[in-house]
């Protein structure tokens, strides 16, 4: 009993230097220049709240189709959207359930939209499709990939 | 210190310690950390402790067993005097601090993040990929459910309001982790996400006779938010299905 009460003592005492050891926040990066380390100074030191302009600032490519389930004879529509980007190229690759895929290319608007349009052939492959939608920008990493399934 | 958890014959030795406890200053950040540690270990025990019970009955331990539980206690009770120790805290809110500890670890190395968000509503399908990158040399921390932002050698209080399609996902990896504890998780469980260990956090509202559940893959390791899927229904029916997909640039692993 006496062991395990020092035991709870030593961990309550003791136990902090290891436990900072395994909290403590990552290595700096440059190996020593790291002056957000230590974290933002503990209350009551005043803190001012970041503006607006301090918040990062989304680069997005949106992609949307309709109809999602779509039958054979109708009309499919993607609709792409990336307003940090105007007049950037685009490309929608467009691939049935099988087969091979296709490639379709046009410039963003202005206001960095652009619609495509498609009519499903009657001998379209049944189930679900994709189109991944490439736009020509810095910033923009992974292209975005919607899906879309063909009914009947 | 509540006295009642302990035995009668305990009690001087508790005492003692926690009046040495209260002699000793500790860093107030180093605190917290200290108390969602042990909030972690308690957690263990009681688990542990419960599976045992029936062993312990049988085979007449009870008294080697209860000693142990009763030595980590008076060490909680000395470092977080204002937590009680009746079995009161739940492994859903031992596991929630554990994620919020590591992802106050993880969220100063992030240099940007991707959010890439897919969702159906009807008969139209979106995929939205949005990148969020911080300037250069800005840094994110977490603490106490507070989110701060380091920039040119100076910190600021930062208010997770996002902008655009992806607004409701851009800051989840910031807010969530605290967050959790606050919210009614339905369960933990372990999978893996893109190679990673993750732990999944499901819970839900209700909003005008709709239920909203929402699902949360987070990083066991980094904290970080790996996965969040969202769905809203009405009897039985799906209305509208999000899913968010993140990935992360650090500054160190």
């Amino acid at each position: 009993m006496r062991v395990l009460v020092l035991l709870a003592f030593l961990l309550a005492f003791g136990g902090p230097s290891l436990v900072r050891a395994a909290n403590a926040p990552p290595p700096p990066p440059d190996g020593g220049n790291c002056p957000w380390c230590s974290g933002p100074p503990p209350p009551p030191t005043p803190v001012p709240t970041a503006s607006g302009s301090l918040a990062p600032l989304a680069i997005a490519v949106e992609a949307e189709v309709r109809p999602s389930k779509v039958h054979r004879g109708q009309t499919l529509r993607l609709f792409v959207e990336a307003t940090q980007s105007p007049k950037a190229n685009v490309v929608a690759q467009l691939q049935f359930h099988s087969g091979k895929r296709h490639s379709y290319h046009k410039k963003l608007s202005s206001a960095g939209k652009s619609t495509f349009k498609w009519t499903i052939a009657p001998t379209a492959p049944l189930g679900q499709g994709t189109i991944r939608v490439k736009v020509s920008s810095p910033g923009i990493q992974q292209p975005p990939v919607v899906n879309f399934t063909v009914l009947k | 210190m509540d006295e009642r958890d302990f035995d009668r014959d305990l009690l001087p030795i508790a005492r003692h310690v926690s009046y040495l406890g209260k002699q000793v200053g500790i860093d107030l950040r180093h605190k917290a950390s200290l108390r969602a540690d042990l909030l972690g270990r308690h957690a263990e025990l009681t688990a542990r402790r419960r599976s045992r019970r029936f062993a312990f009955l049988s085979l007449g331990r009870g008294l080697s067993l209860t000693s142990a539980a009763v030595a980590a206690a008076v060490a909680l009770a000395v470092v977080i005097p204002d937590v009680h120790l009746g079995g009161r805290i739940s492994p859903q809110t031992a596991e929630a601090a554990r994620i919020a500890m590591a992802a106050a670890r993880t969220v100063p190395t992030v240099t940007s993040w991707q959010v890439t968000l897919h969702r159906v509503k009807g008969n139209t399908a979106t995929a939205t990929n949005c990148s969020f990158p911080l300037r250069e040399g800005a840094r994110f921390y977490t603490r106490g459910g507070m989110i701060y932002l380091f920039y040119r050698g100076k910190w600021y209080k930062f208010t997770a309001r996002g902008q655009g399609t992806c607004a409701r996902w851009q800051y989840q990896f910031l807010s969530l982790p605290a967050a959790l504890a606050s919210k009614k998780i339905a369960s933990y469980r372990h999978t893996t996400v893109r190679g990673q260990r993750a732990e999944v956090a499901s819970y839900a509202s209700h909003v005008d006779g709709k239920t909203i559940t929402v699902q949360a893959w987070i990083s066991a390791q980094t904290g970080l938010v790996l996965r969040l899927e969202r769905s809203v229904t009405s009897g039985g029916r799906v209305l509208e299905r999000e899913l968010a997909d993140y990935s992360y640039h650090q500054s160190s692993p």
